[in-house]
């Protein structure tokens, strides 16, 4: 639950965006490169889901209280 | 015990002036308040002393008085030929001529007939010199904090202005006098002095109601001019019957009791108090305002920041999706293009194969390893290998 664990949500997005664009120019065919590259994102999107569905339930929390 | 006898039987001779000394000791202490008429006054204006007659009424008894013009001064009298007062004094032998002297402290005018004329003879001149003007008079200060009193310690006076004294940190001077008959006169005019080099913010000077005999000093002509030239503003709180004392006619501000002066010394703080509380609750109101104002602003702020954030989240749910989908699309496009690259070069390969150039019925020719492409490459008697689709021939260069 702590946002330790799942990062920074901003800094994780932009990591998966700067391997999204990478895979965009690629014109050289490096697999090997493409598997880790995969690997990384698929880690960060896990991360940026968790950490994105804590900061929705933290606010759904709050919301609620300043509507009471 | 020989010189004893001598002693007790036969005094020894003393001389006149001894004598007479001896006499005025005595006599000192034969103070007394008499009554009767002034006759024969002699002023003398040059000098510091007077004398006068004092007779009896009844008979032809009389007797010679001396008194101080410093005395005679604070008695504030007028003396005549036929006046009929009462003297506070005690009996001295002049010793040059050997009579005896009434020495007079204090002179009083018997009876209210006598003291009213006094009074408005007084009051009239006091008037005309302009000590009683209303531009003399100095404005009691706003929040007087040092504050002079002269009264009797004993009586109610001192007790009714104490307790009506707001607690507002006053710090007060007192000074006890006596305040009854002519006598008070010395005491008043000795305190109003002391009070004088204290540095006062205010001096009171009270006493409760009575006859006109009972206030003769707070008529008294010297402390009347001592009030009027007092550094600071003076409060009266003399009580009165019908006339009002001159003390209090040349005074700064006159109130009728001890309670109106206490009333008088709060008021400015009371103000003070009062228009603080207003001004505590005038701000803790405009604050509230204030206060409410900014919730309603920074609810509002949230409100509309809530829905922001809310769509915010669900846009990077949105983008996530769609990472995730790019990212495995990438890598798909990536292995498929990577498949084609092998699969391209697989036929490439394979349609550039000596394998397949030999099946069509060419053959490689290697000497000494090299393969053969011109007949210089050779010389007769070299081992040639010849390689068809299905192995070598071995043969010589003829």
């Amino acid at each position: 639950m702590s946002k330790k664990n799942n990062g920074n949500l901003n800094e994780t997005l932009k990591k998966l965006a700067q391997i999204v664009n990478w895979f965009e120019s690629q014109s050289e065919l490096d697999v090997e490169k493409g598997l880790e590259q995969v690997k990384v994102g698929a880690e960060l999107i896990k991360q940026s889901r968790e950490r994105l569905k804590e900061i929705e339930n933290e606010f759904k929390e709050i919301k609620k209280d300043i509507q009471k | 015990m020989l010189e004893e006898k001598n002693t007790t039987k036969e005094p020894s001779p003393i001389s006149v002036s001894h004598y007479l000394d001896q006499l005025n000791r005595t006599l000192i202490k034969e103070r007394a308040k008499i009554i009767g008429e002034v006759l024969e006054v002699k002023l003398y204006p040059e000098r510091s002393y007077l004398y006068f007659t004092l007779k009896d009424k009844q008979d032809q008894s009389s007797i010679n008085c001396f008194m101080w013009k410093r005395d005679f001064m604070i008695s504030g009298i007028e003396l005549k030929d036929g006046l009929e007062v009462i003297v506070t004094a005690y009996p001295n032998i002049y010793k040059p001529k050997g009579t005896l002297t009434l020495n007079i402290e204090l002179i009083e005018l018997v009876g209210e007939g006598a003291l009213q004329i006094a009074y408005e003879k007084l009051k009239k001149k006091l008037e005309l010199e302009g000590l009683f003007s209303p531009l003399r008079k100095r404005k009691i200060p706003d929040y007087p904090h040092r504050i002079g009193v002269i009264t009797s310690r004993s009586g109610a006076v001192i007790n009714d202005f104490l307790s009506n004294i707001g607690k507002f940190g006053y710090e007060i001077l007192f000074v006890d006098s006596k305040v009854e008959g002519q006598e008070a006169i010395r005491d008043l005019m000795s305190a109003v002095k002391t009070m004088e080099n204290k540095y006062l913010d205010v001096l009171i000077l009270m006493r409760g109601g009575g006859s006109l005999e009972s206030f003769q000093s707070f008529n008294n002509e010297t402390l009347v001019r001592q009030i009027a030239d007092f550094p600071a503003p003076v409060i009266t709180g003399i009580g009165h019957d019908k006339d009002i004392p001159l003390v209090s006619l040349v005074s700064d501000r006159n109130v009728s009791t001890p309670t109106a002066v206490a009333n008088l010394l709060n008021s400015s703080w009371s103000e003070a108090k009062s228009n603080i509380n207003l001004i505590c609750e005038r701000i803790f109101s405009s604050f509230q305002s204030n206060i409410i104002d900014v919730f309603r602003k920074a609810e509002n702020t949230m409100f509309r920041e809530a829905e922001i954030i809310g769509s915010e989240i669900k846009r990077i749910g949105e983008l996530l999706n769609q990472a995730n989908r790019e990212l495995f699309r990438g890598f798909e496009t990536l292995s498929k293009n990577a498949e084609q690259f092998i699969n391209q070069n697989a036929k490439t390969i394979e349609l550039d194969s000596p394998m397949r150039q030999l099946k069509k019925g060419y053959s490689i020719v290697r000497s000494h390893g090299k393969i053969i492409r011109k007949i210089k490459d050779v010389k007769s008697g070299d081992e040639l290998n010849v390689f068809v689709s299905d192995g070598a021939i071995k043969s010589r260069v003829t």
